[in-house]
């Protein structure tokens, strides 16, 4: 226990320190900042459009000042043609509409700036159409309740609906962009994570190889002990992660909820219209699961590749095979994030090796249940065990194996060396 | 006491260690001898268990060497392996703690040991900021800090300078004198003369020299003749039972066929009385090395 505990602390204290997991921790934080902020910027640097709305009229004067419509400016000082074709000139607006009465009708001219932001038509048309509308009936001297019941708009309602579990749940639109947008995320992060936590095993191995340090420990500690303590090891640096993100998460969270969502209503007008799943959600926490089992297995099967190797140098080369494995998963999961629903993503989904990426995303965009994630994660979790033997055979077969040949005939020599055990016990 | 009983082992065809048999009891130093090639971190790595021999067996105190006696093993392998990120200290922990140290206690120790080997670095310099001497040096450290039983020395000499290697004779001897069974791979016959109390030597994986140093040399006979008189190179030359004649100045080095050849030439030399040197020896080690390696396989 005592030589278990040093191996584990000896490899999780290192990396821990080392840069590269600051980086693989501060990564996903350093992009969504980014992110955000240039969001934010491009948000913050979006003026209104301003315009003026002008007639010679002076009775219409009134009623003009009833139109409204988000994101637009309207100066109400400038009445005028004149100064509003000034304003214009000065580029103090992108635009006019001039209004006049032409045989008992409103008659709308826009006038705009060709290098300014467009006038919303679409919007002002409609405005303008009402308060024809509205001009119309006080011309025809029509009743309050008549005027009412004339501006009515048609009663529409709209609905997406998804289904979870078998149940048909609401969703808006939103919703929907949400779970791709998380489902995607949950793709990158992973495949982020997996070739992160995979090269730092396989350099770990190769490196202790490499320098002849491996031949120390093996004479000081069994190779069990060291292989398995390596592994916690690597465990223990993607809980502290998940630590750093959960503590961050619920941080985050209450910075947003006091602070920006104050400032910034419509945020938490938005947040709020929006299911973002809660920490403790069956899906946090299945993708959670998905995240220690998917990283676990590559852990083991990059270790085990890490020692076929004599240098450090050809570790890129033979972590090859497993990096085209996540490399595989990553696509289909964004095949799945964006909606596919084929036959491919459906099976892999119950792949090991592949299903940690690709089960995740088909529960945040909803097209998987949990029961069918707790079958795939049993899968994938059965057969980390069995690679975990696996691997440890090869492993002590191959980490004291030194060859300037290539992989392959590192791995056939070591597989001569395991059954050539095999026989003699 | 450790003991390998007609060990073998092949790689393929090639027959790296074949019916390699010798004892090594506490308190005594084995050099093991060879060329490269000739099977010595081969046997190295069978008493380590990192492979199994195909025949033979190895026994430490009467049982065999498994893994719950790891921590009374001192290693140091051919090639030196230290993390260059680590500290010195921390390099040391590690390691002694690999075998059964607890931290305070190697605390403890390591300021002692750096300045018993004259290690010029501070515990918290990196490794990667050491010289290559300081750096084989805290390997040696964390090899030794243990007090192991049993060491296995993989050329532990080599790249040394020659203070460097008295530091670590003396080191070595300190570890016999402690009851320690030290086994140890050299190119320098120097040091393996100076240091052992026994010696196997290996051609392609076989025995060919085994035995305490002296008896070793004392088995070739006094056939070496160190001699300065009057007597010419031709002179020498005639007299039958000499093979070589080398020349330095008025020394000469002569080989001799058998030992009994050594008294005509003194007969002689001496026939006018008066010489310098006559010095009768068995070959050096370094000679008998020669000798062994070059001859035909057996």
């Amino acid at each position: 226990m005592h030589k278990f505990r040093t191996v584990f602390r000896q490899v999780y204290l290192k990396n821990l320190r080392s840069g590269a997991f600051i980086w693989m921790v501060l990564a996903p934080i350093v992009i969504a900042v980014v992110g955000g902020l240039v969001g934010y910027f491009i948000f913050k640097s979006q003026e209104n459009t301003k315009m003026a709305i002008v007639t010679s009229q002076t009775e219409l004067r009134a009623t003009l000042k009833q139109v409204k419509v988000s994101d637009l400016t309207i100066k109400k000082a400038i009445t005028t043609t004149t100064a509003a074709q000034k304003a214009l000139s000065q580029e103090k607006i992108d635009g006019y509409a001039e209004v006049t009465i032409v045989k008992n009708n409103l008659h709308v001219n826009y006038v705009s700036r060709t290098d300014g932001q467009s006038l919303p038509v679409t919007e002002l048309n409609a405005q303008f159409t009402q308060l024809n509308l509205q001009f119309q009936a006080q011309r025809l001297k029509m009743s309050a309740t008549q005027l009412a019941t004339l501006l009515q708009p048609v009663q529409t309602k709209q609905k997406s609906v998804s289904f979870k579990d078998g149940k048909q749940v609401s969703r808006n639109d939103n919703q929907r962009a949400v779970n791709v947008m998380l489902a995607t995320a949950t793709a990158v992060i992973m495949m982020m994570f997996i070739m992160s936590y995979a090269g730092m095993i396989a350099s770990e191995v190769a490196s202790e190889k490499g320098t002849r340090i491996m031949e120390i420990i093996l004479s000081s500690v069994d190779v069990k002990t060291q292989f398995l303590g390596k592994i916690c090891g690597i465990f223990a640096l993607i809980i502290t992660q998940l630590l750093i993100y959960g503590v961050l998460f619920i941080g985050g969270r209450s910075l947003v909820n006091q602070i920006i969502a104050k400032q910034y209503p419509q945020i938490k007008a938005l947040l709020g219209s929006l299911q973002l799943p809660s920490i403790w959600s069956t899906q946090i926490l299945m993708t959670v699961a998905f995240f220690i089992v998917g990283i676990l297995t590559y852990t083991i099967l990059a270790a085990m590749l890490g020692s076929l190797v004599s240098a450090v140098e050809q570790v890129q080369q033979v972590i090859m095979p497993i990096t085209l494995f996540a490399l595989l998963a990553y696509f289909i999961g964004l095949m799945a994030a964006n909606g596919t629903d084929s036959v491919l993503v459906k099976t892999s989904a119950y792949i090991p090796l592949i299903a940690p990426v690709v089960m995740p995303v088909r529960l945040a965009t909803e097209a998987a249940g949990t029961s069918e994630a707790v079958i795939s994660l049993l899968i994938s979790a059965g057969l980390m065990v069995l690679l975990y033997f696996a691997a440890l055979a090869l492993y002590r077969a191959n980490v004291l194996v030194y060859s300037d040949g290539n992989v392959w005939q590192s791995m056939r020599h070591s597989f001569n060396i395991l059954t050539n055990r095999k026989r003699k016990n | 006491m450790l003991s390998l009983q007609h060990l073998s082992k092949s790689f393929g065809t090639m027959k790296a260690v074949d019916d390699v048999d010798f004892e090594l009891h506490h308190g005594e130093i084995l050099g093991l001898i060879g060329q490269n090639g000739a099977g010595k971190t081969t046997t190295f790595r069978m008493i380590l268990n990192f492979i199994e021999p195909d025949q033979g067996t190895i026994s430490w105190n009467d049982a065999p060497f498994t893994q719950s006696k790891y921590d009374q093993l001192g290693y140091l392998p051919e090639e030196r392996g230290l993390f260059p990120k680590m500290t010195v200290e921390n390099q040391i922990i590690y390691f002694a703690e690999l075998r059964g140290m607890k931290r305070a206690e190697i605390r403890q120790e390591i300021p002692k040991w750096l300045s018993r080997f004259e290690v010029k670095a501070k515990a918290t310099d990196k490794i990667k900021d050491l010289s290559k001497g300081n750096a084989q040096k805290v390997q040696l450290i964390a090899t030794l800090i243990h007090h192991p039983k049993l060491v296995i020395l993989d050329e532990p000499f080599s790249g040394l300078d020659p203070v460097n290697v008295s530091l670590l004779r003396d080191g070595i001897m300190d570890l016999k004198k402690q009851g320690a069974a030290i086994i140890y791979s050299d190119h320098n016959m120097d040091n393996v003369e100076q240091v052992s109390d026994q010696l196997v030597m290996l051609r392609s994986g076989k025995m060919v020299l085994h035995g305490p140093v002296a008896e070793v040399r004392q088995s070739f006979g006094r056939i070496k003749l160190y001699l300065e008189s009057a007597l010419t190179k031709e002179q020498l030359l005639a007299v039958p039972g000499v093979i070589a004649v080398a020349q330095q100045q008025r020394h000469f080095e002569i080989t001799l066929a058998d030992e009994a050849v050594g008294r005509r030439i003194f007969d002689l030399a001496t026939a006018n009385g008066y010489i310098p040197e006559f010095n009768q020896q068995p070959p050096t080690l370094e000679e008998i090395f020669k000798l062994k390696a070059g001859e035909p396989n057996a």
